[in-house]
């Protein structure tokens, strides 16, 4: 793990971003900074509505910054930055079967773009096993398809930076571990760099070489967590454990702390 | 594990022929109600003729029914396609213009309550007596919810899924394309049904203010001599061609939006499918 700390995938500088409300404007982040190195699997764990996915709109180009500075492999983020963004929705196009879903990003690039991925669309439909239902529409599938689905979509977009903001959150348990390891397979076979937004300490020190903490309104970075067991051992790992009861103390503010 | 069949369970079977049956008996009911009534009740044929005497002038008739009936399907055809054609593009200025939107939709709005009655005859004057009055008085009619369904259409694309699109580097071309246009499509479809029926309304009217041929002038000019069975004729004659279009945009509803006639049971393939 320490072989990857070569180039850096994500910067962030002193971000700050505001928006208007009913009383005014309210601070969402404020001064935050991060690095992220190129292969790396970093965790953003916060209080919901702690401008957790407002960072990554602002690295997926969809949200301006209001200070600060962010860095996409040395770019600022834009409409053509190296950047696959995946929703807690799936948004899945209901017209479109499952197989024409899953290939519209390279679509957008070109029709020879798409055909260049056809094939290796249908070897991950397969390693998803979701190749019965190439032909069904999205309507016909269930909420953990539709989720993998939008996972290669997101995944044939051949974006070395993924941006996964709660994509497993409203999956139950089982269909969600089971994509969790589905996204540590994909992540280790493609050597993809991951910024996974989740509210699940679980999750994020099951996935994560590192996991970030936001402190709740305004954002900033409470704490850092490297997470230093391989992936096999950390499953029912005591030490794991014992970085969960710290993350959730720091989670819950200083305040809360004896 | 089931396996999905996508294309085969669009549109369920059963009970097909229940849609079918139970409107016709009421049909029929209410036709022997009619007939036995105006035998009975010696109904002058002036006032009310008999089914049955609707039926013989239908057949005896029939050349003249056949041509007016064609002139009329004609002005509801082309009519409703320009005013389809108006409606859709006009939409999709609308959309792209919001200046144009916010001088344009209050006019539109006015327009609206103005009775087409009382535009139809300055239509005679201009386009004169032949097809073109008539076609563009079903235009008129048609064009604004065709416009309201494409411009509501346009502008209810999720949100979410612009910006997806944005994310994965769209085109303004392909977001228009690919994702607004498809997104709006069933709304639009609801318009194209309501512009089939109004199609119907704005030709007959247009017939009924001057014209020299069509089923409404058939019907005025029966009317006026007292041949009753005549305008139940044209009436009848006139019901396919507005049925016959819903019918059509219905067909191609199905043919173009399939994932539209999923049912609910066919959506819950549940988690266990996983």
């Amino acid at each position: 793990m320490k072989a990857v700390q070569k180039q850096t995938a994500i910067e962030v500088r002193s971000l700050r971003k505001s928006f208007a409300g009913a009383q005014g404007r309210y601070q969402v982040l404020d001064g935050v900074a991060l690095s992220i190195a190129a292969g790396e699997f970093v965790s953003l764990l916060g209080p919901s509505g702690g401008g957790k996915s407002t960072l990554l709109n602002i690295l997926a180009g969809l949200d301006e910054p209001d200070a600060g500075s962010a860095h996409v492999l040395g770019h600022p983020p834009g409409s053509h930055a190296p950047i696959a963004y995946m929703q807690q929705k799936d948004l899945l196009l209901p017209w479109r079967s499952l197989w024409d879903n899953i290939l519209i990003g390279p679509e957008l690039h070109s029709r020879a773009e798409r055909r260049r991925l056809e094939a290796s669309a249908r070897d991950l439909l397969h390693e998803f096993g979701l190749e019965r239902f190439a032909d069904a529409w999205p309507a016909q599938l269930s909420g953990g398809m539709r989720q993998r689905a939008a996972l290669l979509r997101t995944l044939l977009c051949e974006q070395p930076i993924l941006l996964l903001d709660e994509p497993f959150g409203a999956l139950d348990a089982i269909t969600r571990g089971r994509l969790q390891q589905m996204l540590l397979r994909v992540w280790r076979e493609f050597g993809k760099t991951v910024l996974l937004v989740t509210h699940d300490v679980e999750e994020a020190l099951l996935l994560s070489h590192r996991v970030i903490v936001l402190s709740g309104m305004p954002g900033h970075v409470l704490a850092e967590y490297p997470v230093p067991l391989p992936h096999e051992a950390r499953a029912e790992s005591p030490e794991l454990l014992r970085m969960r009861g710290r993350i959730l103390r720091s989670l819950e503010g200083p305040d809360a702390q004896p | 594990m089931r396996s999905p069949e996508p294309r085969r369970s669009l549109r369920p079977r059963r009970r097909q022929h229940e849609r079918w049956l139970y409107p016709l008996l009421l049909i029929a009911a209410m036709l022997a109600v009619w007939e036995v009534g105006v035998r009975t009740l010696d109904v002058p044929h002036y006032i009310l003729p008999a089914p049955s005497a609707v039926a013989v002038t239908l057949v005896e008739q029939r050349a003249v029914f056949a041509r007016h009936t064609g002139i009329t399907a004609l002005e509801v055809v082309t009519g409703g396609l320009l005013g389809v054609a108006v409606g859709l593009a006009l939409g999709l200025l609308l959309f792209y213009s919001p200046a144009l939107e916010k001088a344009l939709y209050p006019l539109l709005i006015t327009s609206q309550n103005v009775p087409v009655f009382a535009i139809a005859p300055l239509l005679v004057v201009w386009f004169g007596y032949g097809l073109w009055s008539k076609v563009v008085m079903a235009a008129i009619i048609v064009f604004f919810p065709i416009t309201l369904a494409m411009l509501g259409g346009l502008q209810r694309t999720d949100p979410d899924q612009l910006r997806l699109f944005r994310t994965m580097g769209a085109s303004p071309r392909q977001v228009l394309f690919k994702l607004r246009l498809p997104s709006a499509l069933p709304e639009i479809f609801a318009g194209l049904k309501l512009g089939a029926v109004y199609s119907t309304i704005g030709a007959v009217i247009g017939e009924w203010v001057g014209a020299g041929a069509g089923l409404g002038y058939l019907m005025l000019s029966a009317n006026a001599q007292l041949r009753i069975s005549m305008v139940f004729g044209a009436i009848l004659c006139l019901t396919p061609i507005g049925l016959g279009l819903l019918g059509f945009v219905t067909w191609l509803e199905r043919r173009l939006l399939p994932w539209q006639q999923l049912s609910r049971e066919d959506a819950a393939y549940d988690a266990s499918q996983l």
